[in-house]
């Protein structure tokens, strides 16, 4: 698993993500207005807020789905907002891994198969690819529903598989949109959890957008938006 | 590193395209059986109009093969008068003349409800049989096919030119029409000629040459004269065929005829107008031209209904897999990946559509020729198909 480098002058990690003024229309509706925040190696942050804050939109905009009106984002040491589609792709591809609320499992692969796509986008080779999907899986615990296609899967499986595949290809940030929104407080836990753990082995940030309290106490960090803008942040003790 | 994007249409295709069909192969039929009817429309009328045609141009092509040309009225018919005239302008030419009319002729009505489209029609040639026969036997001196063994009788008096002699109303069929209606020499041939029902009895089948075209189906051969009685055209011809005898300066000779003809024409008032086979088989090809455009268009139609519902399949296709789509571009494959794994697929359908598309046109016009055929017959076969007998005379000599 990767870890991180820390600077020898300070133990933070360094800066992943910094978004500085980021605003975003669509129509005449303003979604974000100059939103703000910046994101290290390994940490974990929420964005919170009530529907149609915008959380969403942000979370797009950090993963170079959506392109901001205006403001800066930068990933790592690129700018987003200098790269074309293709460019996009590729960042998206390399360094972010994705977790929706819906699953959104591939449905004609098996749940290996969810897991190993990522790898074979970038290019990883066979045996390798074999070997990361397999330990992935088992850490996830759906190891006996390797072959399983989503379809015969449950909602808690799912989500598993789902972020066994966002870790596949070992990125940078996390990015999950309500992940256990779609799940029972029992499994939405256990999804809670894993992720809590993963991101500390794997030294992966994760930016959690959720409505849920529970969910915000696993992160380092919480932003709550109002109409488009931060309403208020806090760090957890 | 990226996977390159030969790896990642291949992903696309075996375990998103091929697995989608595999695992909805009712639908992806129904999209590949859609595209086929298409294909298969077009491709059925399309070759049966070059069949129904090419049939009448092959057979005109291998019976005027050897005439070099033709003389027809510019209105109406030519007179019979108009034989030792022509006899005498061309004085020592070595020029055959045989003189021919045609006319049509239907079967008469099985029972009240039976439409006239329904019935064949067949084309009748009337030639001058006797003269044919002398011709080929003074050319060739060999016995032709009225001598052979095409008579089934064993009575001598059957064979060759006798049965017209006996019975002016008789008639030269093809073997395909024997075949079809099982008729023999000697079988009765009931026809309605010039509004008059005719008894015409079968005197003779003409023989199919692998090495050549067969005879059409609704052709029938008479004597000249019979013919001119049945139609109330005696004395009367539709055209005149000149035939050269084979020699080195054949076109030399034709070309000199061709202006002893035209000479005694009055540009006000031609007597007649001269013409070659290749004039005749154009003017044939345009007169069913516009009937086979139509045919085309329609199948043309169906062509592109299919190929609009296969767009619309595959329109369907998309937005049903849009949510896959946005999956494959999160996880980093770009738009222009995306967009070729759907051509490739696009493209094997319509491979797949269009191949079996051609299978089932070619089945279909076994079909279509008919149809297209009996209907080119019944709406637009007046023309004359020129016997030659000089190539063909097997049938009489």
């Amino acid at each position: 698993m990767s870890h991180a480098a820390s600077t020898d002058r300070d133990f933070e990690p360094p800066l992943v993500l910094t978004a500085r003024n980021v605003t975003k229309s669509y129509a005449d509706r303003v979604v974000l207005r100059g939103v703000s925040l910046e994101l290290r190696a390994g940490e974990r942050l929420a964005l919170t807020g009530a529907s149609g804050s915008g959380k969403s939109t942000l979370l797009n905009c950090l993963g170079g789905v959506d392109r901001p009106d205006a403001g800066s984002i930068r990933f790592e040491n690129i700018f987003l907002e200098t790269l074309d589609s293709d460019g996009l792709t590729e960042v998206r591809r390399r360094d972010i891994g994705t977790i929706f609320q819906f699953f959104h499992l591939l449905p004609t692969l098996t749940a290996a198969e969810n897991v190993e796509l990522p790898l074979q986008l970038n290019g990883v080779a066979a045996k390798e690819r074999a070997e990361r999907v397999r330990s992935l899986l088992e850490r996830v615990g759906v190891t006996d529903r390797a072959d399983a296609f989503p379809g015969q899967l449950s909602g808690g499986e799912m989500q598993r598989v789902a972020i066994a595949r966002a870790l596949a290809h070992r990125p940078t940030v996390l990015l999950a949109d309500e992940p256990t929104g779609n799940l029972d407080s029992r499994n939405g836990a256990i999804i809670l959890e894993l992720l809590r753990e993963l991101s500390d082995e794997t030294d992966t940030a994760l930016v959690l957008v959720t409505h849920s309290g529970a969910a915000a106490q696993i992160c380092h960090r919480e932003i709550h938006l109002r109409d488009g803008q931060i309403a208020g942040e806090r760090e957890k003790d | 590193m990226a996977a390159n994007n030969q790896t990642v249409l291949r992903i696309l295709w075996s375990r998103f395209a091929w697995r989608h069909w595999r695992l909805s192969p009712v639908s992806s039929l129904l999209l590949l059986m859609i595209l086929a009817l298409g294909v298969a429309a077009f491709f059925s009328i399309r070759l049966a109009n070059r069949a129904a045609v090419a049939s009448f141009q092959n057979f005109t092509d291998l019976i005027t093969s050897q005439s070099d040309g033709l003389i027809t009225a510019p209105v109406g018919d030519l007179s019979e008068t108009i034989l030792p005239e022509l006899r005498q302008l061309l004085g020592n030419e070595p020029v055959n003349i045989v003189p021919v009319l045609e006319s049509s002729a239907v079967p008469p009505r099985r029972d009240e409800n039976e439409a006239l489209l329904s019935r064949p029609t067949f084309q009748m040639l009337g030639l001058d049989l006797p003269a044919l026969v002398n011709l080929d036997s003074q050319q060739d001196n060999r016995s032709g096919w009225f001598g052979s063994a095409t008579s089934d009788s064993t009575n001598n008096s059957e064979k060759g030119f006798s049965p017209v002699l006996q019975n002016p109303l008789s008639v030269f069929i093809s073997e395909a029409l024997a075949k079809h209606d099982g008729l023999k020499i000697g079988s009765p041939l009931p026809l309605i000629i010039n509004e008059h029902p005719v008894q015409l009895r079968v005197a003779g089948i003409i023989p199919n040459d692998p090495k050549q075209p067969a005879a059409p189906a609704n052709l029938l051969i008479m004597d000249l004269p019979a013919l001119q009685q049945l139609t109330d055209k005696t004395g009367r011809l539709d055209c005149v065929e000149f035939v050269l005898e084979d020699g080195p300066r054949r076109a030399e000779h034709w070309a000199t005829i061709k202006k002893k003809l035209e000479a005694v024409n009055s540009p006000n008032a031609p007597r007649w107008i001269v013409s070659s086979p290749t004039d005749r088989r154009s003017s044939a090809a345009t007169m069913t031209q516009a009937f086979r455009l139509n045919l085309t268009i329609l199948s043309l139609l169906a062509f592109l209904v299919g190929l609009y519902l296969v767009f619309q399949g595959l329109d369907g296709a998309v937005v049903r897999r849009r949510n896959e789509i946005a999956v494959l571009r999160s996880l980093g494959v770009t738009s222009r990946q995306i967009q070729n794994a759907w051509l490739v697929e696009a493209a094997a359908i319509g491979f797949a559509g269009g191949l079996l598309g051609l299978g089932l046109g070619w089945l279909g016009a076994q079909v279509a020729v008919k149809m297209v055929g009996k209907t080119v017959n019944a709406l637009y076969l007046t023309f004359p198909i020129w016997f030659h007998a000089h190539e063909r005379r097997g049938w009489f000599s």
